[in-house]
């Protein structure tokens, strides 16, 4: 273990960073400061709205993240994308206002809305997912009040402008044509296409040129209906302002929207692939993007901290051989996501085409190495450390604090979930690790996508 | 010698009871400037030191090394290896990181504040006694060049490097920070040591140390591994004179992976000390208000559109400032009508009466972003090193005052000043013609 020599806590420091560095603390401080931090309250409105608050004297940030269950999955037939698009929309039409009211009711009280990740800064997509969507919302503490009232409007009374629409079907067909020349983001695509073979999962999260140029106004009010009904969501926000206060402001805001009776679809199970499934889609790239997709167990599996531990030391190991040792690389890793039932780990790299053989062989060499033999208490403690400070340095801002909350909740971990989270990655020993990597990660079931130039 | 603390200065603000924070700047006696702020709001310290060597400061032949050098800055200091260096701040649940940009090179770590020294330890090694080993050097050379072919693969990179390469022509910012892959192939290990020792001494460095820490303690942290060193002597800046291509031409380049046309637009603008500069800068985040802003409604309003997209972002460096307007579209032909569609919402602008609610929309906007900054401590760093190495610190410090200082009447008379006549140079990346 790591020396932790640090005894002092910090006067008023709370929720889920302090959570994560109380995890990071040896034991005999942690029921101390976890009694002294823990501030939450959580509700089930009338209507089904999931309410999370939590709540954060050290800052002056009023943070809300609205998270919607189940994307993918219920997105109509042929619809692949709708989500994404009317998400864009929100802010474009609400209530009795245009999109240049709202933009400057938002400029009024400084607030920054994100309902989808940045497509221009690459690799910037961190919080997209197949599986639920979300809104984040910030302002200050000074105006909060007029911001729950905003981002209500905002949400549940999105207008969908005739007039909004074609502008937006051009703006995201501008970045699906500039995606469709990224190797990376075709590749990703190529490979959830076929790790997720009829699973909504195996869709791409803004749809295609054909889907999207297929919308309807229609379709887009039907879709967020239903997908943006209060029981579909969870609502967590992040404050220095009097739980109940903000309580009261949710009740009267969001505790006003009517629930959806129409059945939520909850996807479906996965099935690992049958040999090593290849796809390949040529590129004329000075780059070659590879990707290789494994089904693993979910959430609830006791295995999972060993899992993300596997995946963080192969991580590694593909950085320090591949990039570190041979220059095949600038950006290499692997990564793995849960749902509850079923996780999937993703391992992906882009390197010179020329080098497309030796890295795809270097990357299966180093997710096999681990199996071989278990690695050291000095490297599994390196990446229990690092995972530490990830998720400590990932919740430092309170919009990524109710992000997370939100998200631990939907996968049904609970929102405080990673306060005990990171005491199960602790006691994941080499053996575990060892097991999980050859129960799990099997190289011979897989799918490999590739896309750019092929190599001679 | 130099007084230690020669130029102590602290200020406190107070934002409100919630979160008091407190800034000290000084200068040690070598010469490094140092900005410490303290912020209990996570139990992280993040420390960012900017280095006054960026790509501006290289010759067409060198281009590249001050890239190549952040990245040798990490493989390996005279007391450890690269997997200690790398795999210690990890260990530690730190990240590590660097940047480099055109007028500096930034070296960012955060860590649990536990960990602290040691933070501070590594990266006062890394900054001042790395050994850049003859024998990673062809390795980090093939990660930059997959580094530049992943770059190259970017339309959108494409089109920056070229729309550079036409308002910057003869000076040292036409060139890409990245390099090439010919002058990357071809530098020596001695050429980059040499850049090295030249550039990073500790008076040509300011570090900006926020987070939870105690500022005595830091203070005495920052003295035992940034002091040390002793002062050199400064690097000489580049000597150029700027001449932008001014004139209605639109300059063009086609390039056969480019799905839409990307064009740029660009404005002189007043430098950051000119008194008229955040009249102006008002005036362009004014522009740059998305819905609002009535160069985005006649450009992307309407049933079809002249544009898919616009955005107005102020370029400022130590010689000059630019307002760049960034337009995407999906019709080559529409270029000229953008461009004219531009002037002539921007020559309306002298007629438009700003109000003081247009001002407060700029300037609320800011206020909220500054105390959303503070929680992020991953990207306070990043976001305020380059104006760090171009304006210093009273220039950051007082920005969101001197915002509010402006009236109605500034942006009007800047309006008339700017854009009344408008100069500006105008260049477009198009789709190359299918060939049959």
């Amino acid at each position: 273990m790591i020396k932790t020599r640090m005894l002092k806590l910090p006067g008023l420091t709370a929720l889920a960073a302090s959570a994560i560095w109380i995890a990071g603390m040896p034991t005999d401080l942690q029921a101390q400061a976890n009694d002294k931090y823990s501030k939450f309250v959580h509700e089930v409105l009338p209507n089904g709205l999931d309410l999370i608050i939590s709540h954060n004297p050290d800052s002056r940030v009023f943070a809300i993240n609205i998270l919607a269950k189940n994307r993918a999955a219920n997105e109509p037939e042929g619809k692949t994308g709708i989500t994404d698009f009317v998400n864009r929309m929100l802010a474009l039409g609400a209530d009795s206002m245009n999109a240049e009211q709202i933009q400057n009711r938002l400029d009024d009280i400084g607030a920054e809305l994100t309902t989808n990740d940045n497509p221009y800064i690459p690799y910037d997509d961190r919080y997209t997912s197949r599986s639920f969507s979300f809104i984040k919302f910030e302002t200050i503490d000074e105006y909060a009040e007029q911001g729950t009232k905003l981002l209500f409007d905002i949400v549940a009374r999105a207008q969908f402008p005739e007039s909004e629409i074609g502008k937006t079907k051009k703006k995201v067909m501008g970045i699906l044509g500039m995606s469709s020349g990224s190797t990376y983001q075709v590749c990703r695509d190529l490979m959830y296409k076929n790790l997720f073979k009829g699973h909504p999962f195996g869709n791409p999260v803004m749809g295609s040129m054909e889907t999207v140029g297929s919308f309807m106004r229609e379709d887009l009010v039907a879709h967020h209906r239903h997908f943006y009904a209060p029981n579909n969501m969870i609502m967590a926000v992040a404050t220095n302002l009097d739980p109940e206060i903000v309580k009261a402001w949710v009740y009267l805001t969001f505790g006003t929207m009517l629930g959806d009776s129409t059945p939520y679809a909850n996807g479906q199970s996965v099935e690992k692939p049958k040999g090593i499934v290849t796809a390949h889609q040529e590129m004329d790239k000075e780059q070659v993007y590879i990707y290789m997709g494994m089904i693993t167990p979910g959430l609830k599996s006791p295995d999972a901290p060993a899992i993300h531990m596997a995946s963080t030391i192969i991580s590694s190991r593909m950085g320090l051989n591949l990039r570190e040792k041979q220059g095949l690389a600038y950006s290499v890793g692997m990564g793995v996501e849960f749902m509850p039932d079923y996780g999937w780990a993703v391992a992906d790299m882009g390197t010179g085409f020329k080098n497309m053989e030796i890295a795809q062989r270097g990357m299966v060499e180093r997710i096999n190495s681990i199996k071989n033999e278990a690695p050291s208490e000095k490297e599994l403690q390196k990446a229990q450390n690092s995972t530490w400070g990830s998720m400590l340095l990932a919740r430092a801002s309170r919009i990524n604090q109710a992000f997370y909350m939100c998200k631990n909740q939907f996968l049904g971990a609970g929102y405080d979930y990673e306060n005990d989270y990171l005491t199960k990655v602790r006691k994941v020993k080499p053996q575990d690790v060892q097991r999980v990597a050859k129960a799990y990660f099997d190289t011979g079931n897989m799918v490999v996508a590739t896309v750019g130039k092929r190599g001679q | 010698m130099k007084a230690f603390l020669s130029a102590v200065v602290s200020i406190f603000i107070s934002v409100s009871a919630a979160a008091a924070t407190e800034t000290t700047i000084y200068t040690l006696p070598n010469g490094m400037q140092v900005i410490l702020r303290e912020n209990h709001a996570s139990p992280l310290v993040s420390s960012v030191v900017v280095v006054r060597a960026g790509s501006k400061f290289e010759t067409a032949q060198n281009n590249g090394f001050t890239h190549l050098l952040e990245h040798m800055l990490f493989n390996g200091t005279e007391k450890r290896t690269r997997e200690e260096f790398n795999e210690g701040i990890k260990d530690h649940g730190g990240y590590i990181n660097a940047f480099t940009r055109q007028e500096m090179t930034g070296y960012l770590i955060v860590i649990p504040r536990e960990f602290m020294e040691f933070g501070l330890d590594i990266q006062a090694d890394q900054l001042f006694n790395s050994i850049l080993p003859e024998a990673e050097f062809p390795k980090e050379r093939d990660i930059v060049v997959e580094e530049i072919r992943k770059d190259n693969d970017n339309v959108e990179n494409v089109a920056q490097d070229f729309f550079n390469s036409v308002v910057f022509a003869e000076t040292p910012y036409e060139r890409p920070v990245i390099g090439y892959e010919s002058t990357i192939r071809s530098v020596t290990r001695d050429e980059v040591m040499a850049y090295y020792k030249a550039h990073y001494v500790p008076n040509n460095m300011i570090a900006l140390i926020i987070g939870d820490f105690e500022t005595p303690e830091m203070k005495k942290l920052v003295d035992r591994y940034f002091g040390k060193p002793s002062a050199g002597n400064m690097p000489l800046s580049p000597d150029f004179q700027i001449s932008f291509p001014f004139g209605p031409e639109i300059k063009i380049k086609r390039h056969p992976h480019a799905e839409n046309t990307y064009i740029q637009i660009s404005f002189p603008a007043p430098v950051y000390s000119d008194p008229n500069f955040f009249a102006f800068d008002v005036l362009s985040q004014y522009l740059n208000s998305g819905e609002s802003s009535p160069l985005s409604q006649a450009l992307t309003a309407g049933e079809s559109p002249l544009a898919g997209e616009v955005s107005v972002g102020l370029e400022m460096q130590k010689e000059f400032s630019l307002m760049n307007v960034s337009v995407k579209t999906d019709k080559p032909e529409n270029v000229e009508p953008i461009l004219k569609k531009t002037l002539e919402v921007l020559q309306g602008l002298p007629a438009y009466r700003f109000g003081q609610e247009d001002i407060r929309r700029v300037v609320v906007p800011n206020k909220v972003n500054e105390i959303r900054l503070e929680e992020k401590l991953h990207y306070y760093g990043i976001m305020k090193a380059p104006y760090l190495a171009t304006c210093g610190y009273d220039f950051l410090e007082n920005y969101v005052d001197h915002l509010s200082a402006v009236t109605p009447e500034l942006v009007a008379s800047v309006a008339v000043r700017y854009f009344a006549d408008p100069k500006y140079v105008v260049c477009a990346l198009e789709p190359a013609p299918e060939v049959e």
